[in-house]
């Protein structure tokens, strides 16, 4: 097969097939040169230099295959030949790409404040509720609770002028109808099997006696661990119990005030919040006991929890230095 | 480009490319928030409005985004449509967003998601791209539900919360533990290839040794 035949199959074929015509129209480019021989892939050819290739190099070199019959190839170019070939990707001013990422970042920022004052009121009163609803659960219900910081190594209930109530830790004691202190909501956090458990317990001070405990979060292995939160009989077994509290196998007890009964299969979650509640009860004690307490006047709503502190999701950060000791 | 049909572009993801059972794209969630069919559903729908806001947008503005700069900003429209459902769902429905955990904020990541941006949305007209996402986004929901209830049903005993057994049943609790996540798709995947394979057209060999002809079943019915 000559030359000349491979060039018309390829014109054929390639207009047929692609309606842009993939066979250049200048036929310096595709002059047969009596190539032909021995390259497996078409006769070899001396084209004029392609724009782009390297600058170096003796023009020898500079060849190309021919297109074999039925490939189609797009043109190409010889240097200051304008508009055959292929269109060149425009560049992109970098100004033009840091406007657009910029603009993109702002309409993005101030859609998202938009929606961080809508749902940020809805999610603190969320977790108020759920902070007052656990506190009122530990306590036995009490009519009113007040919020109380550890300043200092002081129970205070105001903090002085200019100190943030984050990341301090708190307590909430409770009262009950009369205006009776019924006792403390204690939260804290301790290692478990997977994770931090985070629980909230109620303790009355005057009868050293945990008055009632609820987990607020955990991670425990579904099935075994989260017993701590599913088994009825686990969480009533931490009401009315003397502290120190003792963890015991479940049917080994012997009527003693500071047993708990643990759950089997659950040993290491049960025990963390048992030593949990021991651990806090070491550490407020000498403060609960020179506590004063004045009820609040019932008109006066009891202060809504901030529920970025106490453990009610994340980390706790008022519990940080025992979570350490504890540790 | 690939020309399709408007009806081809919505029913694909659905099935016949199911981002998670077909193309294995957004496995993460896949893996980690299917222990129950509750938390599939709303994993499912979370990343369904992440996947159909952001595909509008970038259709909207993809004659205006350069080039060079398209993946940044693709994953800055996916991110804020992610954080948008992060807020919202902390909002509305606390109790899923605490179950879902950290995998609201990985929908970033979800290369599903910036894969229909970068193969489809950036590329077609705004009626497609929705076409496109309500499909992926339903396929990745079938999936993500399909996982739920293989796990959910084997590791509790229930579906959707409602027993299903009775007392009697010992719950495989692996299944609601990560290696769960694994089994499941594994055991999914290997029944989907098993369907497929049943479906696939008969090859015969004919004319021998003229040519080889491939005949299919579909071919010799008709």
């Amino acid at each position: 097969m000559s030359d000349d035949i491979r060039k018309k199959d390829a014109v054929g074929e390639g207009g047929g097939e692609d309606g842009r015509g993939g066979m250049p129209e200048d036929h310096d480019l595709y002059t047969p040169q009596g190539g032909g021989g021995g390259t497996g892939s078409g006769p070899i050819q001396e084209v004029a230099a392609v724009r782009g290739a390297p600058e170096a190099g003796p023009k020898e070199d500079q060849r190309v295959d021919v297109p074999r019959p039925g490939e189609v190839r797009l043109p190409q170019v010889a240097p200051g030949q304008p508009g055959a070939g292929v269109p060149e990707v425009k560049e992109t001013s970098i100004l033009r790409m840091i406007l657009t990422l910029a603009t993109a970042g702002a309409m993005a920022g101030a859609v998202l404040v938009f929606v961080f004052l809508w749902s940020q009121p809805r999610i603190l009163a969320y977790q108020a509720k759920v902070l007052a609803e656990s506190i009122g659960e530990v306590l036995k219900g009490p009519e009113i609770y007040e919020t109380v910081y550890v300043y200092q190594g002081q129970l205070v209930r105001e903090l002085p002028e200019g100190v943030s109530p984050a990341g301090l830790d708190r307590i909430y004691p409770g009262y009950d109808v009369d205006g009776r202190p019924m006792g403390f909501a204690v939260s804290g956090a301790k290692a478990g099997y997977m994770d931090l458990i985070h629980v909230i317990f109620g303790y009355d001070p005057s009868s050293q006696e945990v008055l009632g405990m609820k987990v607020l979060d955990h991670k425990e292995t579904p099935g075994l661990g989260d017993v701590i939160v599913k088994d009825e009989g686990f969480i009533g077994g931490f009401v009315r119990v003397r502290w120190p509290l003792r963890g015991i196998k479940a049917g080994t007890g012997t009527g003693d005030p500071h047993e708990v009964d643990l759950v089997t299969g659950a040993t290491i979650s049960c025990r963390t919040i048992v030593e949990l509640i021991n651990l806090r009860i070491e550490a407020l004690e000498p403060l609960l006991e020179g506590f004063q307490w004045v009820a609040p006047s019932p008109e006066v709503p009891a202060e809504v929890p901030d529920p970025s502190i106490g453990g009610v999701a994340g980390e706790a950060p008022g519990n940080g230095d025992w979570k350490e000791e504890a540790a | 480009m690939r020309q399709t049909t408007a009806q081809y572009d919505l029913v694909r993801g659905i099935w016949k490319e199911n981002p998670v059972l077909v193309h294995l794209l957004g496995l993460c969630p896949a893996l980690a928030v299917t222990n129950t069919v509750e938390n599939a559903i709303a994993m499912g729908l979370a990343t369904f409005f992440v996947l159909t806001g952001s595909s509008i947008l970038i259709s909207l503005f993809k004659d205006l985004i350069p080039r060079e700069v398209r993946i940044p900003t693709f994953i800055l429209i996916i991110a804020s449509f992610v954080t948008i459902v992060d807020m919202v769902l902390a909002a509305v429905v606390p109790e899923i967003h605490k179950a879902l955990g950290a995998f609201i904020a990985l929908i970033v990541v979800n290369c599903m998601i910036l894969g229909r941006q970068e193969a489809f949305a950036s590329k077609r007209p705004v009626g497609r791209a929705i076409l496109d996402a309500f499909g992926t986004g339903t396929g990745f929901m079938i999936a993500m539900v399909l996982m739920g209830a293989f796990r959910e049903i084997l590791g509790m005993g229930t579906f959707l919360g409602v027993p299903l057994f009775g007392d009697s049943f010992e719950p495989w609790v692996i299944m609601i533990l990560p290696p769960g996540g694994f089994f499941a798709l594994g055991f999914i995947l290997l029944w989907l290839s098993w369907w497929r394979k049943r479906k696939a057209p008969v090859a015969e060999v004919r004319q021998w040794p003229h040519g080889v002809r491939v005949s299919t079943a579909r071919e010799e019915a008709a």
